[in-house]
């Protein structure tokens, strides 16, 4: 009992020195998203977290793509995130819901790319980056950061979107 | 073109964190099942090993950052610890108190299940598991924000 009661002592104490920094954090809450450190210092909770946070101000990209006809905007609210894998519902224009499942350990790795419009990630190696819907079919998964207003982190806004390849479809 | 440099920071982090998952990923093909098995074996041993040296140093930046105010520091630099260390178990009661004053009660709740796993007659043992049904009714109640 005492060992708890000392332990608790200890969370209450601490709970209280965090106390400003939480205001702080709330008042700032989306730019305390971007916790001034290293990468490679990313644990598996800090990068869920950093995906989490993101994907809440993503928008649904309204473009179409000369070489993607098809395409499925992504529901944010639809994203669930594991250890393991990234699942997530995109509607196409004709309003066909399709399933989604990124398996982490099949990324390839990917860097982000930008011209004086926005940003966009591309896989290291430049090869489309490929993902499975239910029915094992290959998409390409698009992620995209341009300046806008409305929904943003830091007044850029954050849009993912699933593209259908024309014919001949790439298998894994 | 205003913010495009903000836009470079937000892409640059998304994609760190995508390949912090799939590295993490490749190197634990089964992290919850092996940290069952490594809890277990550690709880059965009669004199338990010192703090690995790695998750010493972490614990030391993490008090380090409570003191300065840094919350999301402190909780990164515990959760580095328990990544080195899993079997840390004050780390992960640690690291589940931050998270939940964050306001990051799924990854409390996952925190504090995994402390629990490793001293399960813990003599807060029961305050804890209270703590984690509190949390998850507020992870519950965390709305998503609808994307536009």
């Amino acid at each position: 009992m005492k060992r708890f009661n000392r332990r608790l002592a200890t969370v209450v104490a601490f709970l209280f020195l965090l106390i400003p920094a939480i205001e702080a954090a709330e008042q700032t809450e989306t730019t305390m998203n971007f916790a001034p450190l290293r990468s490679d210092s990313m644990t598996v909770w800090q990068a869920r977290r950093a995906i989490t946070n993101a994907s809440k101000y993503a928008g649904a990209a309204a473009v179409s793509h000369y070489r993607y006809p098809v395409y499925y905007p992504i529901n944010a609210s639809s994203m669930r995130l594991t250890f393991d894998n990234l699942e997530f519902d995109g509607t196409s224009k004709k309003g066909d819901t399709q399933h989604f499942r990124v398996a982490f350990k099949d990324l390839v790795r990917l860097s982000e790319h930008c011209s004086r419009y926005g940003c966009s990630l591309n896989s290291e190696s430049g090869k489309p980056f490929y993902i499975q819907d239910a029915e094992a079919k290959s998409y390409t998964l698009s992620f995209g950061w341009e300046p806008g207003t409305g929904p943003s982190v830091r007044g850029c806004r954050m849009s993912m979107t699933v593209y259908m390849p024309p014919d001949g479809l790439p298998t894994r | 073109m205003q913010n495009v440099d903000d836009c470079l920071h937000a892409a640059g982090w998304f994609a760190n964190a995508l390949n912090s998952l799939h590295a993490f990923a490749i190197s634990h093909p089964a992290a919850a099942g092996d940290f069952h098995q490594q809890a277990a074996a550690w709880r059965a041993l009669t004199n338990k090993p010192p703090l690995a040296e790695g998750a010493r140093v972490r614990r030391l930046a993490a008090e380090d950052a409570i003191k300065r105010q840094k919350p999301y520091e402190a909780l990164n630099y515990y959760e580095l610890g328990v990544e080195l260390d899993p079997m840390w178990a004050q780390g992960w009661f640690n690291a589940a108190v931050v998270a939940a004053s964050l306001g990051y009660y799924a990854d409390a709740v996952e925190h504090m299940q995994s402390y629990l796993e490793l001293v399960p007659d813990a003599t807060d043992a029961q305050s804890a598991r209270d703590q984690i049904d509190l949390w998850r009714y507020k992870a519950g109640q965390q709305q998503p924000v609808p994307g536009k």
